[in-house]
């Protein structure tokens, strides 16, 4: 039955996001990571697979990782109008700040910057710790550690497109599933 | 009417969104300032400067300044709505038929293929921080902390990253 508890749920997604969207500087990988510790390790909302999941279609869809991940979040915690709370949550803050900044024209923005600057150092660390506690759950075998060394290598040092890459995935994924047919015909 | 451009605009740029956050920039550059003229180059640098050093994904922002520009309060509005809602719509479409096709073979083919590619590209967002992390001592020893605070201790990497924007804050002008 719909209700108070709907209510809080929306309210908690709400506040959850807007806690996120607020202060993450440094771009959208490190507001997934923020995510992460929020969504999975401390509100339990979803399991590490789960999250893996969401962020690996979040990339492969238009639209800033970090908004197409809170609204696949949103919606698996409360349907479409969780969707639309997560999102609207996670742009808030920024939303009123550039409207501030815009607003008050000669604001001096630049007196953030050293906070930025700082907030930037520890990234490359929340980065690796993030990978790491994906790890078990999106590697799990001979097959997907090749996948991400030579998509390591593809997207740093060939500087190849990350959409071009995915899709590369998705046809090799084809290929796979139609060149084993022992295994399809199985089940 | 202008706001219908605006809408128009950045309709366009969120549903070609892909990939990172600065080639979302290239975009809207190019809508904005070849094609409707809202700014000039040098105003459009200017917001994305601005941009970086507040909170939020860049492309939006930028998104909700342009829009402020163009047409106030409800072209900001406009701006960030539109840039965002074939993204979101897209988002929750593919994730419902996600849910629903759970237990296909092919998707779920699909999808352990997709993981550890995208935590790849986690991994290679990674590098771009390398040099912030290691630079220098002061970002050898923040960075050894910052391994120790969020494994060993537990600390919540957004109390980290606040911790450091702080001391960045006092110390780092």
């Amino acid at each position: 039955m719909r209700g108070i508890n709907d209510l809080r749920l929306i309210l908690s997604i709400f506040l959850a996001t807007a806690k996120i969207g607020g202060v993450t500087f440094g771009g959208g990988y490190a507001m997934v990571s923020v995510m992460q510790d929020e969504f999975v390790r401390r509100k339990k909302f979803f399991t590490e697979e789960e999250f893996s999941t969401i962020v690996a279609l979040a990339q492969s869809l238009p639209g800033p990782i970090a908004v197409n991940t809170s609204a696949m979040a949103g919606y698996r915690l409360l349907g479409f109008v969780g969707a639309v709370v997560s999102v609207v949550g996670s742009i808030f803050f920024p939303f009123l700040t550039i409207v501030a900044i815009a607003a008050v024209l000669k604001v001096n923005y630049q007196l953030l910057a050293p906070f930025v600057r700082g907030m930037k150092v520890p990234i490359f660390a929340v980065l690796i710790i993030t990978v790491l506690k994906m790890w078990g759950k999106s590697v799990r075998n001979l097959e997907e550690l090749c996948l991400f060394i030579v998509t390591f290598i593809l997207v740093s040092f060939l500087k190849l497109n990350p959409v071009f890459v995915i899709g590369l995935s998705v046809f090799y994924s084809v290929l796979t599933y139609y060149f084993k047919p022992k295994r399809a015909k199985k089940r | 009417m202008g706001l219908l451009r605006l809408v128009n605009a950045f309709l366009q740029v969120g549903a070609v969104s892909f990939g990172g956050g600065y080639s979302v920039i290239k975009t809207i550059g190019h809508y904005v300032v070849d094609v409707n003229k809202w700014l000039t180059l040098d105003e459009f640098n200017e917001i994305v400067a601005i941009s970086q050093t507040t909170p939020g994904p860049i492309g939006i922002n930028s998104a909700t300044y342009v829009g402020f520009k163009v047409a106030g309060y409800l072209g900001a509005f406009l701006a960030t709505f539109s840039v965002i809602v074939v993204p979101v719509l897209l988002s929750v479409l593919v994730y419902r038929f996600y849910l629903k096709k759970k237990d296909s073979e092919l998707i779920t083919l699909m999808l352990t293929k997709l993981r550890p590619v995208v935590l790849a590209m986690i991994a290679a967002a990674s590098v771009g921080f390398l040099r912030t992390a290691f630079e220098n001592l002061f970002g050898l020893v923040a960075t050894i902390l910052s391994f120790a605070a969020l494994q060993l201790f537990r600390v919540d990497t957004l109390t980290l990253m606040l911790a450091f924007g702080l001391f960045g804050f006092l110390f780092l002008r």
